[in-house]
């Protein structure tokens, strides 16, 4: 299996066109990167931002002290500002962070805010809990479901806090981020369509029969698929979250998802780091689907051709099908997180309220499961199965 | 050693009609080349895929007769029709790959390589990829897999489509050199193909066996039933439709005909030594 596996990479993976191809999508991605950073970042935190030095010197833990500095320096720049003297200067002034009283105020402004988000988190906590504490009074009795729902939301929501302000564009873009997942989805395209297709077309699939290795080959094969999916997600999700670090750095790695404002009702209580992982995991699960379902139209395929023509078309209706589907029910859902990770969606399973970050990686591994029963079936005709057990007996 | 393949059935359903492709084939092999020749639909591509396991039959057995092996898909060496390959493998990575399938680990697997290559004089090619071969080279390359892990039973099938006449003369000289040891099944259309290097020649036709013989016993069971006449320009066309003609040469004003038959085509007629094609054309008709 391990050698057969080493082949199907040789024969899938390690071909010119694959990498050239895979590098030139990876250029587009930086440049993408540079874009992203353009038109959905905030600029004023990069390096040569308005609130990088500010940032610099209030970053961390949240304390009185802080907050009292920030809170003085504030009003400092507001009096300045105010004062009937002030005429709004056109030469940067040393003593202030952004060269001007009134780019100081606005920047300190910004810090109070992010501070003030972190500090009142548990207060948007406390509000969320008592209405779900009286969503449980009101349906008591009247809707069993909405009750195990409400009763989820206190569990999920209990003891939250948010004691750092940091930086965290970094993360916020890659969770948001997109174009990475399409890159992995073009390369499975490209490099599964031909497998099963090419081995017919060539006949190697009647030489793998008559060694008896169908079996092993088919394994071999989708092996070869989820690794070049694991592969591909880690050199993009790394790539992606390097970019961006690059450019907003990447700490408080360790702090909760929920410091970051999109997230603030991010439905699991984890790190960001743990988020990050939990964002290629999900997009290595749906790159997964799409391999599935690229192997088994390659499977019923001998024409390389129409095979990448079909498996195109399909994704291109599945990707269609994700607009009009309950989002819940499309494994396109898992591309970006700001659909995924920012809300407690529950699916009613069997009066069960089950959360769907839950509910959807189970459901695509379960048609993901069915995808490749299909496969096997087409491509390890039973037919071969009995001979080769009949074989041993001497009979055919 | 022999290989007996014995009451071999196989029946398609074809629209609401069963055909049978293989009707209780029965065959003992032994060490040599055999030739596999019949028309279209005659049933040595489904006899092969039954060989090979690429197909179940729906009756019947294939063993040796020793019963040693009985597992004898583990003895089989296999080069399928039209057969290519990966172009961006080379020759040794491409007999490594078939190593591999076949789970045949020499102790040197580099050195086996080359010395299967070897067989098929492409050992000096080993390292380039297989995308700047030949169609000869890929022939002998589909002759070297098949010869991976010393198989005592080798299939080929349809092997020398495509190539040029010098090819195909090394294929067959390849081909006999794997005889000695060897079971050979030569599955062609080519006629002088199975000429050459045949011991035996296995003529199929509807699922069963016709004929089987030598070539010599099956040229001279038609002894007798093949014609040379001379014929006009004009009367060509007429001979073509009406008798079986095996082969025609024009000296410019007229055709020497080859006719095979029962009877003399004219009375001036002149039996003539049958050749394996003019039995091909006696049993099947045109091919």
């Amino acid at each position: 299996m391990g050698k057969l596996f080493f082949y199907e990479i040789k024969k899938n993976v390690l071909r010119l066109p694959v990498l050239l191809l895979f590098a030139a999508l990876m250029l587009v991605n930086l440049y993408k990167h540079g874009e992203t950073v353009q038109y959905y970042g905030d600029g004023s935190y990069l390096p040569n931002g308005l609130m990088y030095d500010i940032y610099g010197d209030y970053k961390g833990e949240i304390t009185d002290e802080k907050i009292q500095q920030i809170v003085a320096y504030k009003n400092e720049m507001e009096s300045i500002v105010n004062s009937p003297e002030f005429d709004y200067p056109t030469t940067p002034d040393d003593r202030y962070y952004t060269g001007f009283a009134y780019g100081d105020k606005d920047i300190a402004d910004n810090v109070i805010n992010e501070m003030k988000y972190a500090r009142e988190y548990i207060n948007n906590i406390i509000l969320l809990r008592e209405k779900t504490q009286s969503a449980i009074s009101f349906y008591e009795e009247k809707n069993d479901y909405k009750v195990r729902e409400a009763q989820q939301i206190e569990i999920l929501y209990g003891n939250r806090h948010i004691y750092v302000y940091g930086n965290y564009w970094a993360y916020s873009l890659y969770l948001d981020y997109e174009f990475s997942t399409f890159i992995v989805m073009i390369m499975v395209l490209f490099v599964f369509a031909p497998s099963f297709s090419k081995q017919k077309a060539i006949g190697d699939d009647k030489i793998i029969r008559s060694c008896g290795k169908a079996k092993s080959v088919f394994w071999a094969k989708h092996l070869c698929m989820y690794t070049f999916c694991a592969a591909a997600t880690l050199i993009t999700a790394l790539a992606d979250i390097l970019s961006f670090g690059c450019r907003y750095g990447l700490e408080f790695v360790e702090q909760p998802i929920y410091a970051i404002h999109s997230f603030t009702y991010a439905p699991l209580d984890i790190s960001i780091f743990t988020a990050v992982l939990f964002a290629a995991l999900m997009r290595f699960l749906l790159a997964v689907f799409i391999g599935e379902i690229v192997l088994l139209i390659s499977s019923t395929q001998k024409n390389v051709g129409i095979s990448y023509a079909v498996s195109f078309c399909a994704i291109g209706g599945l990707i269609y099908l994700h607009g009009s589907l309950p989002s819940h029910f499309s494994p396109f859902t898992m591309i970006s997180m700001s659909n995924f990770l920012t809300e407690a969606r529950f699916v009613n399973v069997l009066g069960l309220p089950v959360l769907n970050i839950i509910f959807l990686p189970i459901l695509t591994l379960l048609l993901c499961a069915a995808v490749n029963l299909v496969c096997h079936a087409v491509s390890c005709p039973r037919r071969t199965a009995r001979l080769a057990q009949k074989e041993r007996g001497g009979a055919v | 050693m022999e290989l007996v393949l014995k009451n071999i059935t196989k029946s398609y359903t074809k629209g609401k009609k069963r055909k049978n492709a293989l009707e209780n084939f029965t065959l003992t092999l032994t060490e040599g080349v055999y030739g596999l020749l019949g028309p279209n639909g005659a049933g040595k591509s489904t006899l092969i895929n039954i060989i090979t396991g690429i197909i179940g039959s729906d009756s019947g057995s294939i063993a040796f007769s020793d019963g040693e092996n009985s597992s004898f898909l583990s003895h089989l060496g296999f080069m399928p029709q039209g057969m290519d390959f990966y172009r961006n493998f080379t020759a040794k990575d491409y007999i490594k790959y078939i190593m591999a399938l076949k789970k045949y680990s020499p102790e040197n697997a580099d050195e086996y390589a080359l010395s299967a290559l070897e067989r098929v004089n492409l050992r000096t090619d080993a390292d380039k990829k297989i995308g700047a071969f030949s169609g000869g080279m890929k022939q002998r390359l589909g002759i070297a897999q098949a010869i991976v892990g010393e198989p005592k039973v080798l299939i080929f099938d349809e092997p020398t489509a495509g190539l040029d006449a010098k090819e195909r003369i090394r294929f067959r000289n390849v081909i006999s050199s794997l005889a000695a040891d060897k079971i050979v099944i030569l599955a062609t259309h080519i006629v002088t193909d199975i000429a050459y290097v045949a011991k035996t020649v296995v003529l199929m036709n509807g699922g069963k066996i016709i004929k089987t013989g030598t070539q010599e016993q099956l040229c001279s069971d038609i002894y007798g039933k093949v014609w040379e006449i001379t014929a006009e320009n004009d009367k060509v066309m007429d001979y073509m439709s009406r008798m079986r003609v095996s082969n025609a040469v024009s000296d410019g004003s007229k055709y020497t005909l080859r006719i095979v038959g029962d009877n003399p085509p004219e009375q001036d007629a002149k039996a003539v030594v049958p050749s394996l094609e003019d039995v091909c054309i006696y049993y099947f008709g045109d091919m």
